[in-house]
């Protein structure tokens, strides 16, 4: 058996949990082949760390309560045995509903406590949480630690865990918007036929959001799949609360929008906005009935359901909908790039990354140290790897060494196109995605035009006018919380987003629909 | 003979202490206990409806009665006012014809009163929040059996009404599921009622020839506005305070169009942290409420006063 066989089966026997961490090492130290199998299967950090791993930890014999919301708890199950063994540390869990984490949090920090040790919460709020976790960066050098950031992609090492220098967060889960389709439907013949004799145009997975609407509208109330019952055009999700928000971004980002100009003037009702969302109440009536209500299970199911041909959704849906025991079209689906818009010969992609998950320690922890110890141990790339690959942990790849192609071929055995496309999808979104708005009170802003894009969707205003009002109200937040300070802080994200190319660009949305 | 009585001169602490003291003693425990519990957060609350007060940031500016005057011009606060004014109406009457209905019903029947009226008061021991659950799995769209009912009523196989995502519907989702909660607490009271009035008085008017609808319209109902207004009041407040069911199945959508004042409240003072200005409004609520409660009483007294 070559090196590389052994790698791939330790690993693979990490990854389905049949080998704890603890007996992975001695069964590599027992192949001596420890070290080689360490450096050569993944990046040289690991070597180092297993190196680090012959010092004997400190122990700290406390229970650690971890605010992990309803998602991610088994990220940290994952090794709570060997946590246990090494640092002599137990977890208990609180699993709040993600919508009220921030606010549960936040009424215990302006208080100047927590419930807890570890917290997580969406990048988006950093502004909010920042002045209350502790700087990992400096308790990292104090104890020695390691949290391989310089393995991470440029984004999570920035914006998503770094806050006025500071390095506060650590990523847990690399949310992002990708396309996903059912092949039935795309690639049936009979289908195929009657969309080339209806719009005189080949059928094809939509590379724009104009070829999403007028997909949409032809397989709404056709039997796409032939199983004799009629099916939906497309499902996205618009329930109260984010997610009309959430689906309005990428097409908002991809006609060329940003959220405010230099000056912070919204631009969420520039000509972007509106032809944002005038794509999306264009396809109101090709969605599942109580779409309006749809949050992220929902329109998950329509589509695993073999109710709707493609959905716009998180990656954790790549491996939900390849589960047997979840999803009813197993050999079916299929995932690209979410849609752009035409840019000359190209196409112009702006994915959304909503909304990202990370880790943090409170100030005012009583466990800090074995908090953040804790938090590195997750960390190291080869438990990245295996929390990005486990599809029960909902986590997606933050590292460049979790996008291993390999290590995915092994995940889809059966399916090695899928499992290429879904790294490169994964890549490329997080290349071109657009993160969250990172200013205070961002949850405030989302929550408003959320409301205003939502009363769109329902017919109750215009496109125009919905998104006129929701500018004006973020005008009037702004000024609330002050001009001066969130204009500073809207440099920052302004800044970050020009140096990765993201910039408005008004002549995207000028072609009309 | 008269006695002429002579006051006793006061000694020690009889000097300082109010004449009657003991008035003041004997209830002091129990006001302080209330000076603890209400008055000190409102008196709290007022105090920071003054401030625009963000808790996550830190600011804390006196600005007079500015979130008073904002509150006034908050067309979001008035659109939630008419969404509550609109539920407690559709409520208020679907519940009180229901309710008693189904107490005459209940009165009606001799044998086997009390396993029926127990069945009837179920809905009342299920907590809010499963029977928001409960309300979510009923009117889903495509499954929901309620559709299906009102299909085959329509006689057809299925009607596509979306509960909570259509923007004229999803009121009628919270309206149903607050009626099916409360009409039997409803059923209940006037139930009581009925049963406390004196037979004697029905069987006095069967004598003079009273009809059932004489018997209803000339004893039942008067004798019942007692129950009646309880039952009213406290349906009253309970609906303008409504919240957990919004929370539960609508969060207020789509757009805005199930926000109740209590749910926008909520999102200003606990979503947002815009403390000082979700303060004042929840003054307003409670000042609201506390006026209706008292014109109300004021009514039924002069009403009572006149007969």
């Amino acid at each position: 058996m070559s090196q590389r066989q052994i790698r791939d089966d330790l690993i693979r026997a990490v990854r389905d949990k049949r080998l704890d961490r603890r007996r992975f090492m001695k069964r590599a130290a027992a192949v001596g082949a420890s070290s080689s199998v360490l450096a050569g299967a993944l990046p040289g950090r690991l070597g180092r760390f297993a190196a680090a791993q012959e010092s004997a930890p400190p122990k700290f014999n406390v229970t650690l309560q971890l605010s992990t919301g309803e998602t991610y708890p088994e990220v940290f199950k994952m090794y709570a045995d060997e946590v246990k063994e090494l640092y002599g540390v137990d977890f208990e869990y609180t699993m709040t509903a993600p919508q009220d984490m921030y606010q549960k949090d936040m009424l215990e920090f302006a208080g100047g406590s927590s419930s807890y040790d570890i917290v997580l919460f969406q990048p988006a709020w950093l502004p909010d949480y920042a002045p209350h976790l502790v700087d990992l960066g400096a308790l990292a050098e104090e104890y020695g630690l390691n949290f391989h950031m310089d393995d991470a992609l440029d984004v999570f090492r920035t914006s998503y865990t770094t806050w006025e220098g500071n390095f506060v967060a650590v990523p847990i889960d690399a949310d992002q918007h990708n396309f996903y389709y059912n092949k039935i439907a795309f690639e049936d013949p009979r289908n195929q036929e009657a969309y080339k004799a209806e719009t005189g145009n080949d059928l094809r997975v939509p590379e724009t959001w104009d070829e999403y609407v007028q997909v949409a509208a032809f397989f709404n109330g056709r039997d796409w799949d032939f199983d004799g019952e009629p099916e939906y055009g497309v499902v996205e999700a618009w329930q109260r609360g984010g997610y009309a928000w959430y689906w309005w971004q990428s097409k908002f980002f991809s006609y060329g929008g940003i959220y405010f100009d230099e000056e912070m003037n919204p631009l969420i009702n520039s000509p972007a906005g509106v032809k944002a969302l005038e794509i999306q109440m264009s396809i109101v009536d090709y969605v599942p009935p109580g779409t309006a209500n749809f949050g992220s299970p929902e329109a998950r199911n329509a589509f695993m359901n073999g109710e709707a041909p493609m959905v716009v959704h998180w990656t954790s849906t790549a491996k939900l909908s390849k589960n047997p025991e979840s999803s009813q079209i197993v050999d079916s689906v299929g995932i690209a790039m979410v849609p752009g818009v035409q840019d000359g010969d190209t196409i112009y992609r702006r994915p959304a990354l909503p909304t990202g998950w990370v880790a943090g320690v409170p100030k005012y922890s009583s466990n800090i140290e074995a908090a953040v110890r804790i938090l590195e141990y997750y960390m190291q790339p080869e438990r990245s790897l295996a929390i990005a690959l486990n599809p029960a942990a909902w986590s997606e790849p933050w590292r460049r060494s979790s996008f291993d192609p390999e290590a995915w071929l092994n995940q889809w055995p059966d399916d090695p196109d899928y499992a290429r496309a879904v790294v490169s999808v994964m890549e490329e979104t997080l290349d071109k995605g657009v993160p969250d708005l990172q200013i205070p009170g961002q949850d405030e802003y989302v929550k408003v035009a959320d409301a205003e894009i939502s009363a769109a969707l329902t017919g109750a205003k215009s496109a125009q006018q919905a998104l006129d009002d929701a500018a004006a109200e973020w005008n009037n937040i702004t000024e609330r919380l002050g001009r001066d300070l969130q204009l500073t802080y809207w440099t920052q994200q302004f800044e970050a987003l020009k140096s990765r190319g993201i910039v408005y660009r008004p002549e995207l949305a000028e072609g009309g629909m | 003979m008269a006695q002429l009585t002579v006051p006793r001169e006061k000694t020690g602490w009889q000097r300082v202490l109010p004449r009657h003291w003991t008035r003041y003693l004997y209830p002091a425990p129990l006001m302080i206990i209330l000076a603890a519990l209400i008055i000190f957060p409102i008196a709290y609350a007022i105090r920071y409806s003054f401030y625009d007060y963000y808790l996550t940031r830190g600011i804390m500016r006196f600005i007079g009665l500015k979130n008073y005057a904002d509150a006034f011009r908050d067309e979001v606060f008035r659109q939630a006012a008419w969404v509550n004014i609109r539920i407690i109406v559709v409520s208020l009457i679907a519940e009180f014809t229901l309710g008693l209905l189904l107490a005459l019903a209940c009165y009606s029947i001799k044998r086997g009163r009390a396993v029926i009226v127990a069945l009837l008061t179920v809905p009342i021991m299920i907590s809010t929040s499963a029977t928001g659950m409960a309300f979510r799995m009923i009117m889903l769209p495509e499954y929901g059996p309620l559709n299906y009912i009102i299909g085959k009523l329509l006689g057809r196989d299925w009607v596509a009404i979306d509960w909570f995502g259509d923007r004229n519907w999803a009121i009628w989702s919270l309206v149903i599921a607050s009626v099916w909660h409360a009409m039997p607490f409803v059923m209940l009271i006037l139930l009581a009622g009925l049963v406390a009035i004196n037979q004697e008085l029905y069987e006095a008017a069967k004598i003079d020839g009273a009809g059932s609808w004489r018997l209803f319209r000339d004893i039942s109902l008067p004798l019942l506005k007692g129950p009646l207004f309880v039952a009213f009041l406290l349906r009253l407040i309970e609906l303008i305070k409504m919240f957990d069911l919004v929370y539960l199945l609508t969060q207020g959508g789509p757009a805005r169009v199930t926000e109740t004042m209590s749910f926008y409240v909520y999102y200003v003072g606990l979503r947002f942290f815009r403390v000082g200005y979700g303060v004042t409004l929840s003054l307003f609520l409670l000042v609201l409420t506390f006026a209706l409660a008292f014109a109300l009483m004021q009514i039924t007294r002069r009403r009572e006063a006149v007969a």
